[in-house]
């Protein structure tokens, strides 16, 4: 599973459009334009991406209420995510779901969740009905450190092992549940290790060194793929910006994130990249310029997208209703 | 032409409702605790297996196979969640919480996450799901496997909610429910499981939403949930006798409601008696007395009476459960009441 | 001093009004706010409220005389108080004169009679149901005088009926009258079946009025009322129609066929620059059209909101001028009434209105496959001195789609 140039390009465009995107969002939240609550995703680009290039839209994704990057890595398009945030009807849920319930199922991507530990039991499912089908999908989990406590994650996993589910769960250990350390709130000291319990394979990665995320997840998702069963796989990484946009991030210091802006997952894979001259310079300019511009377009799309109507909030509660 | 119909209980009815419709549709799947009761499992010979802790999906698994009857571990979120996952992604599961006093354990799935999804994802999807579970009280099995509890369920927006209250009517729900596209509760009281009763052999569909009127009168109208059905069918037989003509109308689906069946049937007898097994504050009763209060307020000639359980937990001692529990006679002085 | 009561301004353009009947006879208890007489004006009929408590003690203006705004037609005072007409200038009666002008003071009588507020408070409150209550209304029956079947007993309808057989049958009788239309007699040709004759035959004499008709897809029209109704009725409590679908669509797609949304009026057609939606309400003695003000701004909750109240009012007889005016575009629902198709005439000074007859499913070719479809008849009458048959065409094309769709 060597990455070749094309998906060396696709790698560092998708983690740049993350970063540019969750930098804008955190500028239209701040000057009012975005209301609700929104939590961001920039830091842990890797973590998705590197995941989700071994995916297709066939696969399935279950997400966290940090959802905008799983959304971009899986291909939801940035426009319909910009607009969902502004609450339009052009948005990809038409303005019904917002930041935290942000989904498309057209791209298999199953919704960001409000609910911490909500979607582990969804991904078994979706695996599930991959296995029935004979579909040769496989479902992806992306849950927080926080999750990995929930009881929910756990009879998700042992569900998955015995009934040998096409799953990976990808526990994003970003070391804070809100604002509470993992140290604390974790009696184990490697959430993988948990793995075990459920007889399953659980490895521990680098979640800013995309190289490395992708090459575990490799591994997993062909697992999952042959029919062989799940596996668990955790990325340590950290989040630039607070637990939601407004957090004044007072459980951690600047020091600790400057550290970790050091080995920035971008900056780190154009270097690696460009070092394996899979990339060149100018790639990687020309890649900045257009995630910016897709990122503006996408605002514009927002704001040109028309506002429901008060009375649509009455609609697709159900299929049908008499 | 004319349509077979033979004498089933309700037990049987819910089995050939399942059995009918796996065998119908492929995508269709139950899953539960004990379902298939490891029958079939390699090195378990019990062939004869529980089928369900009451027998109801006896026989399933040795027709369809383990991939389609699928015994879960005791963690209800876990497979509620999966069951809701998969409907949402493709298949029809059935998914079986034993007792509905466990939604205690589970309702994250089916509230925030069954019932949400189509709506938050802005009706960009479906999630075909059907929970089945069993409710009600006169087993001695005392407060946390005992409630109704349909009430709560029928509040949230996103769900549908049935309760049968005869074989045939089980058996035709089942099915409606299934090829339903929406998430379905269908609450089975476990009472009813050895009634019997007339059901057509071949396909048999009821409308979700579709009040029937078990007995026709035009001197009060009696409105009663899954077994309480019987209830106020008995109490009706014996007011006969006194000369006072009793409907009996049974919702069958709680959400959707079928409003025009209750308030014609109102606006005929000009009064109202609720008959409802499940606690009473903000509960079936109360919004059927809602509905009538403000919709046939000027059709009404008496105040609407609820005969429901009192607002406690089920309890154990045959003496006090039988006190819990609706009788025909509370219903008939109800229904005198209101003359 | 005694309280006048004048003939009430009820629109802009009102200038003279009928005394209709006084419902309440010379001498009688009068009570504030409650019903005193019923007046006539070219356009609708309206119950003056009495402005004050007391005694009617002087009728001025006898029914059937018609009389300018402001005109006074009677005198409100104490019991046994003298009831002198006001001098100064009173405006004249426009036709008949008041047959009642001579009529006598309040009877000495009157003065034993206890003052009618006490009166009213120290009845006994009656203990009955609703449905008794309405049903005793319906029948014109005091609820009052009604027996229950046992003492202290709530009536119920079957005590009312059981009174209703042994009464003499006077009250109900009066009641049925106005609403039966009894054979061989001869029915004043006045009153609002007067005004609707007038101006329906002024408009077709005056106006080229050409009908387009076609039948349309309304597949889309009925998805969406059967996906909006329930959660819309359940929101709001108030029931989703047909025509509140119909006003918002039409009243949103005439901003883009201004001319059929027009006026003529003073030699000047006039391109309105809202859409004032007409709304045909079919009443037991005739046909009124109150407007839903902005319709082309409005959400359809607000649509549904003033329409429901407008057919109820104009079922009450209670509309107000203002509330029937000014319209633009006018749109007539005759499918709860099973007609298929009809060509209706337009409401004059307006250029156009629309018909709508009931939905029907039905056999439709599409794409050479055999489907079953709602469909729905449209046809649009409008004024050929001001618009022409293809702009009226394209009208009903745009419509159509929009209700597919």
């Amino acid at each position: 599973m060597e990455i070749t140039r094309d998906r060396a390009v696709w790698i560092y465009e998708r983690m740049a459009l993350i970063r540019v995107f969750e930098e804008r969002v955190a500028q239209l939240f701040a000057d009012g334009r975005i209301a609700g609550f929104v939590h961001l995703y920039a830091g842990e680009e890797a973590v998705a991406v590197g995941i989700c290039t071994h995916l297709n839209d066939g696969d399935f994704i279950t997400s966290t209420h940090r959802g905008h990057g799983h959304c971009i890595a899986k291909g939801v398009d940035p426009g319909e995510m910009m607009a969902e945030l502004f609450g339009r009807l052009g948005g990809s849920c038409k303005g019904k779901g917002g930041s935290m319930h942000i989904a498309d199922v057209s791209k298999g991507m199953l919704g960001a969740n409000g609910i911490v530990g909500g979607g582990p039991p969804l991904a078994a499912g979706a695996a599930l009905t991959a296995k029935v089908q004979g579909s040769g999908a496989v479902a992806v989990c992306f849950f927080g450190d926080g999750a990995a406590e929930q009881g929910t994650t756990h009879e998700a996993m042992n569900l998955a092992a015995i009934w040998k589910l096409p799953v990976v769960f990808v526990c994003e250990n970003n070391q804070f549940a809100e604002s509470t350390p993992v140290s604390y709130h974790c009696a184990a000291t490697s959430i993988a290790d948990r793995a075990a319990s459920y007889n399953i394979p659980g490895v521990t990665v680098d979640g800013y060194d995309v190289v490395a995320v992708y090459e575990a997840a490799g591994e997993a998702i062909a697992r999952a793929r042959r029919g062989d069963g799940p596996s668990l796989l955790e990325a340590k990484t950290w989040r630039y910006f607070g637990h939601f946009e407004g957090d004044q991030i007072t459980y951690r210091t600047a020091e600790q994130s400057a550290a970790y802006r050091e080995h920035d997952p971008l900056t780190t894979f154009a270097r690696q990249a460009q070092d394996r001259e899979l990339l060149q310079k100018e790639d990687v300019d020309r890649i900045d310029a257009d995630v910016k511009k897709k990122v503006e377009d996408a605002i514009e799309f927002a704001e040109a997208s028309p506002q429901p109507a008060p009375e649509d909030a009455l609609t697709d509660v159900y299929v049908a209703y008499r | 032409m004319a349509v077979a119909v033979r004498t089933l209980s309700f037990r049987e009815a819910i089995n050939e409702a399942l059995s009918q419709e796996m065998e119908r549709d492929p995508s269709v799947l139950l899953m539960g605790e004990d379902v298939a009761g490891g029958a079939t499992v390699p090195g378990f010979d019990q062939e004869d297996a529980w089928g369900g802790v009451l027998g109801v999906t006896k026989g399933l698994v040795q027709k369809f196979g383990r991939d389609r009857v699928l015994d879960t571990p005791i963690s209800e979120s876990g497979y509620i969640g999966a069951a809701v996952g998969a409907a949402a992604t493709g298949l029809r599961p059935v998914a079986e919480l034993m007792f509905v006093d466990f939604f205690g354990v589970c309702m994250d799935q089916i509230f925030n996450q069954g019932a949400k999804l189509r709506y938050m994802f802005g009706g960009k999807a479906k999630v075909p799901v059907v929970i089945r579970t069993m409710i009600g009280a006169g087993f001695r099995a005392a407060g946390q496997h005992s409630g109704c509890h349909y009430s709560v369920f029928t509040h949230m927006p996103g769900l549908k909610t049935v309760v049968p209250s005869t074989p045939a009517d089980a058996k035709g729900l089942l099915a409606a429910a299934i090829r339903d596209d929406d998430p379905v509760l269908f609450f089975e009281h476990k009472l009813l499981y050895d009634v019997q009763g007339e059901v057509p052999a071949g396909e048999h569909l009821i409308e979700l939403g579709k009040a029937d009127i078990k007995r026709e009168g035009d001197r009060v109208t009696v409105v009663a949930i899954g077994r309480m059905v019987q209830m106020a069918l008995d109490a009706a037989e014996s007011l006969s006798s006194e000369g006072v003509s009793v409907e009996v109308v049974d919702p069958r689906t709680l959400s959707p409601l079928d409003e025009d069946t209750i308030l014609s049937s109102v606006r005929k007898t000009r009064r109202l008696v609720v008959v409802d097994e499940d606690n009473p504050r903000c509960s079936m009763a109360t919004d059927l007395v809602a509905l009538v209060a403000s919709r046939a307020f000027d059709d009404l000639d008496a105040p609407p009476q609820m005969v429901t359980a009192p607002h406690t937990p089920v309890p154990f001692s045959p003496i006090m459960e039988d006190f819990y529990v609706p009788t025909p006679e509370k219903v008939a002085e109800a229904v005198r009441a209101t003359l | 001093m005694p309280t006048e009561v004048r003939m009430p301004k009820l629109g802009m353009a009102m200038k003279k009004g009928k005394v209709k009947s006084w419902l309440v006879a010379e001498g009688g208890p009068v009570e504030k706010g409650a019903p005193l007489l019923e007046i006539m004006t070219d356009k609708i009929n309206a119950v003056v409220e009495a402005p004050a408590s007391g005694v009617l003690g002087k009728v001025l203006a006898a029914a059937n005389s018609e009389l300018p705004v402001g005109a006074l037609l009677g005198l409100i005072g104490e019991p046994g108080e003298a009831m002198n007409v006001p001098e100064g200038p009173t405006p004249a009666a426009a036709s008949e004169t008041s047959a009642a002008s001579a009529a006598p003071v309040a009877s000495p009588a009157a003065k034993e009679t206890a003052p009618v507020g006490t009166a009213a408070g120290s009845q006994p409150e009656v203990l009955a149901s609703p449905a008794a209550r309405r049903l005793a209304r319906d029948l014109g029956i005091e609820i009052s005088r009604v027996p229950p079947s046992a003492p202290g007993k709530r009536l119920t309808t079957d005590d009312v009926e059981a009174f209703a057989a042994s009464a003499p049958p006077s009250a109900a009788a009066a009641q049925q009258a106005l609403v039966e239309v009894p054979a061989g007699e001869a029915i004043p040709f006045e009153g609002i079946r007067r005004v609707v004759a007038e101006r329906l035959h002024e408009s077709l004499q005056t106006m080229a009025q050409v009908t387009v008709s076609r039948e349309a897809d309304v597949a889309g029209l009925v998805a969406r009322r059967g996906q909006l109704a329930p959660g819309f009725e359940a929101a709001t409590g108030l029931r989703l129609s047909y025509t509140d679908l119909l006003v918002d669509t039409v009243a949103r797609l005439l901003l883009e066929h201004r001319m059929l949304n027009s006026t003529l009026e003073d030699e000047c057609i006039r391109v309105a620059d809202a859409v004032h939606m007409g709304v045909a309400v079919a009443l037991e003695d005739g046909l009124i059209v109150p407007v839903i003000r902005d319709a082309h701004t409005k959400s359809l909750v607000e649509i549904a909101r003033d329409r429901t109240e407008l057919a109820a009012k104009a079922q009450a007889g209670g509309l107000g001028l203002d509330e029937i005016e000014g319209g633009t575009f006018t749109i007539s629902n005759l499918g709860a009434f099973g007609a298929d198709s009809f060509t209706p005439i337009v409401n004059p000074p307006q250029c156009a209105i629309l018909g709508v007859g009931r939905i029907v499913e039905k056999p439709v070719v599409v794409a050479g496959e055999v489907v079953v479809q709602p469909t729905m008849w449209l046809s649009l009458t409008f004024d050929h001195r001001l618009v022409d048959g293809a702009p009226a065409a394209r009208f009903l094309q745009a419509l159509s789609a929009r209700l597919a769709g």
